[in-house]
This record gives C-alpha cells, sequence and structure tokens, in this order.
C-alpha cells in the first residue's frame, strides 16, 4: 500500500536520509527505529508531504504523491500523527475532530461516534480546550484526529513520548486495534517493547541509512543492534 | 441632548464603515498571518465597482450590494494566489511589504485609468429624514444613516459568524492555530488562504458600497479607510473580531465627540490619540485572544 | 557656462554678437527677439498634482499664439511659445533661470499656481525680465512691487476673500452670524486669514470650525452651525469636502443657510456629491466673465477652437486656466504691440503699464477674461469677479 523507494531528504544543502526504502501493505504494522538524529522523524514528515523531498519516490495504493503538498496526501488516505501532535490548543476536542472531518476529502470520516467509544477519555471532554488537556489526553486527541480522516495507513511519531506506564498501555490497545480494522501502521520508537508491542517487522535507520532491516523478534534477539543503536 | 444624540448618530455610522473594513482586516490577518495593507485599496475598488455599477451601468442598487463583495473578494483571492502566494516562500515580511505595494498599486492604477478627482455615488434612500422628538429638541436620523449603521453592523456580524460557526471559519481558525495540524487533517494552505483572503476582501469590498455614497470614490480613500481600519482593529486586539467592531464603533464615536466637543480640527490626531492610549493601558488591545499554550 | 548678468553686460554681449554676425542680427534690439520672431517664456506644471493648472496653461497659450500668428503676428513678427515643465519650487527656479539665461526668451509667463509662482519670485526680481504671473494668488510675488511682474485674470488672495464676503452678504443682506468651514491644511488656513479680518469689520459674529483634508463627514461641525444658528457658511476646501458638507447639512438640521464656497470648490464636479442640479442658495465667484461650461457665444466658440486644435478634450476641458491662459496671452501681445517695433525689456515693461481696458477682441481673439488695466503703480490687471452659482447641472455666472 505505502511503498518508498530511494527516499532522501535534504534541509537546504545538508542531506539527512539517504536513500530510504520501504513497504507497509494493508494491515501490517512496520516500526521504523533508530537513535535520535536517525532521520526517522524528517523521513515520514517527507513521506505525508510536511517536508520536500530531495529525491526518491513515494507510492500510496498504486499512485505517486511524490512532492504532493500534505493535504492532498491526507486526502488519499495517509494519516499522519505527528511527533509534536501539533493540536489546535484554542479548539475544544469535539471541534478538533469536527475540523478532521470537515476537511474536503474523497472518502469519507469515521462517523464522530465511533472515534469517541475507541477513546473514552475523550467522550469525557468534548467541550473541553485541547490546550488545556493532559499529554496522554492529547496524544489521544492527536491520534483521534487522524484516526477520523479514514486512513487506509497511520504514521505515527513516537506517540508514547512522555506519557505515563498505564496511558502508554491504552494507547498501545488504541494502536492494536486500529491496526486489526485493516488500517497499515508505521510508527516510529525509541522504546523497543513499545515497538515489538505493535509491530511485526522493523528497519533501523542509522545516520540516513538503513542499517538492519527484518522481523521484530530477529532484532529484540541480535544483542548488537541492541548495543549500538538502544543502549 | 439632540446634538449629543445626532452627534453619537453620526460618529456610530462613521465608526460601522470603519468595523467593516476592520474585520476584513481582522479576518485575513488571523487566518493567514499578514496584515493586508492592501484592504484600503480594495474598499476603493468596492466603491469604484458601485460607481460603475449604479451609475454608469444604471443597474438596481441592491445589486451592487451582492455583486461588489463576490468581485473583490474574488479580486483579493486572485492576488494572493498570483502575487502573495510566491512571496511567501520568502518570509512573512515579504509578504507584508509586498501588500503594502499592491495597496499602492491598486490606488494608482485607479488614478492612472480614472482621471477625475473624486466621483459621487448617490444614496440608496433619498426619502425626507425621520424627525424624533427628544423633549423640546428634534433629533434627524436619514434613512441613509440608518441603512449604513445597522446594515454594515449586520454584515459585520455575519462576517464574524461565518468566521467563528461554520466550517469554512473553522478551516481558517484551524489554519491560524496550527498550519501543520490543519494540513494533516486534509487543509491546503493555498485553498484556506484563497478562503480568508476572497472573504475578507469581499467584507471589503462591502465596506466599498456602504461608504460610497458618504465618501464618493477617490484614491485617496484608499489611504484613509485603511488608516482608520487599522486603529479600529489593534484597538480591539488585531486578532479579535467582536473587538474589530467594537474599535470601529468607538473611533467613529470619538473622532466625531471629540469633533464635536473640543476641536472640529482634531479629529484625525484624536484616532491616534485613543490608539497610544489603548495601547498604553492595555497593549495586547481591548480584547485579546487567549493566550495560546505551546501544544 | 557663461553666466549672464542683467543690464548692459547683456546688451554688450548682443551688440557684440551682432558685430560678430553682421547687419541682419544688428536689427535684434533685446533676447528673444529677431527681425521675424519673438519668443515667449512659459513655465508651469505638465504632471503632478497641480498639472490641471500648467498643462491648460501651455495649451491656453498655444492657442493664442497660433491664432496671433495666423493673423500676422505682431507688428511683422511672428510669436513663438517655449513652454518649461516646473511642479516643484526648485523646478521652478530652474525653469526661469533656463528659460531667461539659456533660451534667452523675451518675456516670462509663470503658468503655475502660487507655490511656482512664489519660488520664482525673487529669481525674476532680481533679473528684470518682464514677468506675467497667470495663476499666482500668493502675496509673495506680489509683494514687494516689482516694476517688471504683472497679473493677469487671477486676482490675489485678498481680492478672491473680499469676493467670498460680497457673496455671502449679496444673497442675505440681513445676515448676522457667518460660519467659516475651513480645512487644516495651507491654502484653506491662507484664505482664512485674509476672510477674517473683512468679515471682523462687518457687524456679524463669525463661527470657525476646521476639518482635516479629505474629510467626509462633517457632523460634528454641521451640529455647531445648527446650534449657532449661523445665516451663512463659507466654505474653504476642494469640491469634494464642500460638497459632502452642504450634502450632509440638512441632516444635521442645517437649512436655509447661504453657502459660499472658494475658488477651488466653484467645479462642475461637485454637482454629482450634492445630487440636485439647482442646489438654492450656493454662491461663489469667477475670475472670468464665463465658465468654460457655459453656453454664451465666446465660450462656445473657444470650445470651437479648442477642440479644434487639440481634438476631443478629456473630462473637465477646457477649464478656466485655458481660459486665463488663452485670454492673457492676448493682453501680453498687446502689450507688444503697443512697445512698437524697438523691442526691449524696458519698452514693453513701460507699454504694459499703460494699458486701459485691454480684451483679446482687440486683437481679434474671443473675450474669456475680464478686460484688462494697468498702472505704473498697480500692475493687476483684473480685479473683476463674476458672481457664479449653480444652474441647470454646471457653475454659471450670473448678473450681480
Amino acid at each position: 500500500m505505502l511503498e518508498v523507494r530511494g527516499l532522501r531528504v535534504a534541509y537546504g544543502s545538508v542531506e539527512v536520509v539517504h536513500g530510504l526504502d520501504l513497504d507497509v501493505a494493508a494491515g501490517e504494522s512496520l516500526a521504523l527505529l533508530g537513535a535520535n538524529g536517525a532521520g526517522k522523524t524528517s523521513s515520514v514528515e517527507a513521506i505525508a508531504g510536511l517536508l520536500p523531498t530531495a529525491g526518491g519516490r513515494v507510492n500510496l495504493d498504486g499512485e505517486d504523491v511524490t512532492r504532493r503538498p500534505a493535504s492532498y496526501i491526507v486526502r488519499r488516505g495517509l494519516a499522519l500523527v505527528p511527533q509534536w501532535r501539533e493540536l489546535f490548543a484554542n479548539f475544544s476536542v469535539d471541534e478538533t475532530l469536527r475540523a478532521a472531518m470537515s476537511a474536503p476529502r474523497g472518502r469519507p470520516p469515521l462517523p464522530l461516534e465511533s472515534v469517541y467509544e475507541m477513546f473514552p477519555g475523550l467522550a469525557q471532554r468534548r467541550a473541553q480546550l485541547a490546550g488545556s488537556l493532559s499529554g496522554g489526553e492529547q496524544q489521544m486527541l492527536a491520534v483521534a484526529r487522524g484516526l477520523v480522516t479514514n486512513p487506509k495507513l497511520m504514521l505515527l511519531d513516537e506517540p508514547s513520548a512522555g506519557l505515563s506506564v498505564g496511558v502508554t498501555r491504552s494507547l498501545i490497545g488504541i494502536v492494536k486495534r486500529i491496526r486489526d480494522t485493516g488500517i497499515g501502521i508505521l510508527i516510529i520508537e525509541q522504546n523497543l517493547e513499545i515497538a515489538r508491542a505493535l509491530a511485526t517487522r522493523c528497519i533501523v535507520l542509522s545516520a540516513g541509512r538503513i542499517a538492519w532491516s527484518g522481523a521484530m523478534d530477529d532484532a529484540m534477539a541480535n544483542v548488537e543492534i541492541k548495543q549500538a543503536y538502544f543502549s | 441632548m439632540a446634538e449629543l444624540l445626532m452627534t453619537i448618530v453620526g460618529g456610530i455610522k462613521i465608526g460601522a464603515i470603519y468595523a467593516l473594513a476592520a474585520i476584513g482586516l481582522v479576518v485575513i490577518h488571523k487566518a493567514t498571518k499578514t496584515v493586508n495593507f492592501a484592504h484600503g485599496g480594495l474598499v476603493m475598488l468596492g466603491a469604484f465597482a458601485t460607481y460603475e455599477m449604479v451609475v454608469v451601468f444604471e443597474w438596481p442598487y441592491w445589486m451592487a450590494y451582492i455583486a461588489v463583495p463576490v468581485l473583490i473578494g474574488a479580486l483579493g483571492a486572485l492576488l494572493e494566489f498570483v502575487v502573495l502566494k510566491p512571496l511567501r516562500r520568502a518570509d512573512l515580511f515579504t509578504v507584508i511589504i509586498g501588500t503594502i505595494f499592491l495597496g499602492t498599486a491598486l490606488s494608482e492604477a485607479y488614478r492612472l485609468a480614472e482621471n477625475s478627482e473624486l466621483l459621487a455615488v448617490p444614496a440608496l434612500f433619498t426619502g425626507p429624514p425621520l424627525l424624533i422628538d427628544v423633549g423640546s429638541d428634534v433629533v434627524i436620523f436619514t434613512r441613509e444613516q440608518i441603512w449604513v449603521t445597522l446594515g454594515a453592523l449586520a454584515v459585520g456580524t455575519a462576517g464574524v459568524a461565518i468566521f467563528r460557526y461554520s466550517s469554512l471559519g473553522r478551516s481558517m481558525r484551524a489554519m491560524a492555530s496550527n498550519s501543520r495540524g490543519a494540513q494533516l487533517c486534509g487543509y491546503s494552505v493555498e485553498g484556506v488562504y484563497g478562503i480568508a483572503w476572497f472573504l475578507g476582501s469581499a467584507l471589503a469590498g462591502l465596506a466599498g458600497v456602504f461608504a460610497a455614497p458618504s465618501k464618493g470614490v477617490s484614491p485617496d480613500l484608499a489611504v484613509s479607510i485603511v488608516a482608520s481600519a487599522f486603529v479600529a482593529a489593534v484597538i480591539g486586539g488585531f486578532d479579535s473580531l467582536g473587538g474589530a467592531i467594537v474599535g470601529g464603533l468607538l473611533l467613529g464615536c470619538v473622532e466625531t465627540l471629540s469633533a464635536a466637543y473640543v476641536s472640529s480640527s482634531l479629529s484625525m490626531a484624536i484616532s491616534y490619540f485613543l490608539l497610544f492610549c489603548v495601547l498604553l493601558v492595555r497593549p495586547e488591545g481591548l480584547f485579546p485572544e487567549a493566550k495560546r499554550r505551546h501544544v | 557656462m557663461i553666466v549672464v548678468k542683467p543690464g548692459h553686460r547683456l546688451r554688450a554681449l548682443i551688440v557684440a554678437g551682432s558685430v560678430w554676425f553682421g547687419a541682419a542680427a544688428a536689427q535684434a534690439q533685446s533676447p528673444g527677439v529677431t527681425a521675424t520672431e519673438i519668443t515667449i517664456g512659459a513655465l508651469g506644471p505638465l504632471t503632478g498634482a497641480t498639472s490641471f493648472m500648467g498643462v491648460p496653461g501651455r495649451d491656453g497659450m498655444q492657442l493664442a499664439v497660433d491664432e496671433i500668428n495666423q493673423a500676422g503676428g505682431i507688428n511683422g513678427r511672428k510669436l513663438k511659445l517655449d513652454f518649461e515643465h516646473a511642479f516643484t519650487p526648485a523646478e521652478s527656479v530652474a525653469a526661469a533661470k533656463k528659460l531667461v539665461e539659456d533660451d534667452n526668451v523675451f518675456v516670462l509667463v509663470l503658468a503655475s499656481g502660487s507655490t511656482g509662482a512664489a519660488a520664482a519670485a525673487d529669481y525674476v526680481r532680481e533679473k528684470g525680465v518682464p514677468t506675467y504671473n497667470l495663476y499666482g494668488a500668493t502675496p509673495i510675488i506680489r509683494t514687494p512691487f516689482a516694476e517688471n511682474v504683472f497679473h493677469g485674470a487671477m486676482p490675489s488672495a485678498t481680492d478672491s476673500a473680499q469676493a467670498l464676503v460680497d457673496r455671502v452678504f449679496q444673497a442675505n443682506p440681513k445676515a448676522k452670524k457667518v460660519g467659516l468651514l475651513v480645512g487644516t491644511y495651507a491654502f484653506p488656513q491662507a484664505n482664512k486669514g485674509a476672510v477674517l479680518p473683512l468679515l471682523q469689520k462687518k457687524p456679524v459674529d463669525v463661527v470657525v470650525e476646521e476639518f482635516d483634508q479629505g474629510a467626509r463627514d462633517f457632523t460634528s461641525q454641521l451640529l455647531a452651525f445648527t446650534r449657532e444658528k449661523v445665516d451663512a457658511v463659507i466654505v474653504m476646501g476642494s469640491f469634494s469636502e464642500a460638497g459632502f458638507a452642504i450634502k450632509q447639512a440638512p441632516e444635521k438640521g442645517l437649512t436655509n443657510v447661504v453657502w459660499v464656497l472658494d475658488g477651488s470648490a466653484v467645479n462642475d464636479a461637485v454637482v454629482p456629491i450634492l445630487g440636485d442640479k439647482n442646489p438654492p442658495n450656493v454662491w461663489g465667484y469667477s475670475n472670468t466673465p464665463y465658465f468654460p461650461a457655459q453656453s454664451v457665444a465666446a465660450t462656445s466658440k473657444f470650445r470651437e477652437l479648442w477642440t479644434h486644435r487639440y481634438g476631443q478634450p478629456p473630462q473637465g476641458r477646457p477649464n478656466i486656466y485655458d481660459l486665463v491662459a488663452y485670454g492673457d496671452t492676448y493682453v501680453l501681445a498687446a502689450a507688444i504691440k503697443n512697445a512698437g517695433n524697438d523691442l526691449s525689456w524696458k519698452t514693453l515693461i513701460a507699454s504694459w503699464s499703460k494699458l486701459k481696458d485691454v480684451k483679446p477682441s482687440d486683437l481679434g481673439g474671443l473675450d474669456v477674461v475680464y478686460p484688462e488695466s494697468f498702472t505704473e503703480t498697480d500692475h493687476q490687471g483684473n480685479r473683476l469677479m463674476g458672481r457664479a452659482t449653480i444652474k441647470d447641472g454646471i457653475w454659471q455666472v450670473v448678473p450681480n
């Protein structure tokens, strides 16, 4: 469903991702691992259209979406839940989700109630302003906002960052449910345990290049990888 | 007593036009972070289009109220797409400088194309004024006065309602609140900016239709309107639509009252004095938007 | 560059030149004069905010020059117009210098407003070149008196102020309270300075209200006039300011007053603002016996002449400045004619100072200006001012 070939990303003249290849099929989940500064966030933001690509190709469902703006790519069914959440601080929970629902797109959005059903914590805080939510609730809202757009594929950039163990656990549960509905998942994680809970395959990035790729369990068993990138 | 009332009524009428122009300015600023210095030029073109429709082509007046905002709105969106979008690749400052030159270009193009000093536009209502007894005195209201005041305020309120409650307004507010977040919802920057410029410019065009009979059409209209709208918007907090309405009405009344009871040569100076006082006491304006927490 | 000083040095140069060039040139008495031609220099704004004076200045003068030449010129010599663009004060001084010192014109015409005339005043006084001030109302070009500077159809600011006051009492001899509605910018303020002392000599109370340039709303000023129950209002400002004030007056309770408009507001463009082709009691004055658009024989023929020479006129042309430039060129021609064959600055100034009731028709032109007279101590050609009002959608001069 998502097919990335030779993706390169640069900030001005400094290239930070030097040719990334990856594939995510429907209902499959892939983890993108690597140390800080390895180029993980740059890669997913370039795939989602928030950053310009310096080279390579991004195919979504057979359509070449390279160099398309983020708004277009969302409409084609790719939702990014960004690292900094990028919520609308002065919007209520309800208004945030409605904003995502009423954005122009080719496919119908998910009904609001089915989303609330998946996020009972948000359902209780419909009228609360996004800026006044707790960190965990804000992360839930960011995921819910992506989900409302009815994506075929979700990109999650370190969803567990800064969250308590309890919140992280329920987040894992929600992402699993999303995956089980047939939505492809590409998740960036620093935490190997969380990555293993959600993904079956992984790619390890180092200094903008693929250092290792394979099954999640093999990566966990590979002491060299653990020591080199996650110590 | 009657004189005071008539002074205030006169002030509210000008204030309503200021408010309408200021709302357009604030809509564009809120959604695109651009202070549109070409706004006065759009008001002037709105007044000019009214002249063309009502005086030259002799269309019924109501058609100007419908056609002018659409026309000026479309022009604003076109200017944003053709002129300002390429500038946005540089930075925001360049865009703002761009609007200054755009405003000058609109006025000068008009000056070149239309060599008469001033075009007069008849009033919509010409019937006899309404007289209301206040004690021993009589207060005079003209139909035109009532129409302009209520009409401009109604349109302004409608503009505010669109921005606050419609899904179009929500897209603009989302883009203003967090542009990356809005794009990730599926809103394109160009699309939302185009809508914001359309709405803001349409309001400018309507301000021109309302202002045409009482101000006439001249290149000076551009500068005088943008100056007053700017002051009204800043008084209101610049990012508050309700504030722009209050700011406009306040400015109109203070100008007229000070001219009436302090000195008639003061009205221009007093608007800047008012601005200065407001900024001194409340640097964030009278109606600051709630401070945003970084999310 | 040779800077030529006036007087004997200049003449010495010409004498030297004539010796050099032989007998033909020896007949030239003065700069700008040859056996067959007299060069008239003129300056005025051809672009910029006051081009509504300079362009008609050039066109009106050229029209008269062509007519005079077609009729055989003056004493056998043809006239030639050398017009220089000058908008700012600096440009006006530079243009005057160029015309007098480089182009060697015989006489200098100032077809600029008060700003240009004021700027050139010192230079022409010092130089002694015969100078004709067409449009400048400023006192700077008038005082101190200079024997070489003459003024045409447009009178001084003081005379105009008197005309404004006269219009009030012509329309309402019993006026007891007069309102002055004055712009806060330069020209209205200068005119206010001229009108106030004249009003103070009359048994009336004066109420002064001011407004900023470009004002469109006069609520406070009009309410003050209503409260004071003024009988008349003199407006000093542009036609648009005057127009909006008059239009707004009834809604502020100000009715049945006499409106007197300053010269610059006496413009047909005020009519659509008022929305009334025959507004009652709106008065002004005119520097010419008729307005350009008024349909009388002289102006109709002038319009025909103008269109024949320049094609279909743009909106608002020919204007009053066309009329004055045309008419005053005839007055200048009469002065040159009376100076005889022996043309010099001295003979011209002498003949000019003796002109009495000169009209364009004396030399075959159209009488679109009032007759002009000069004496050795009074160089103001015209002091007559017509009583003007709006009739049938245009300003017209009506009998007093």
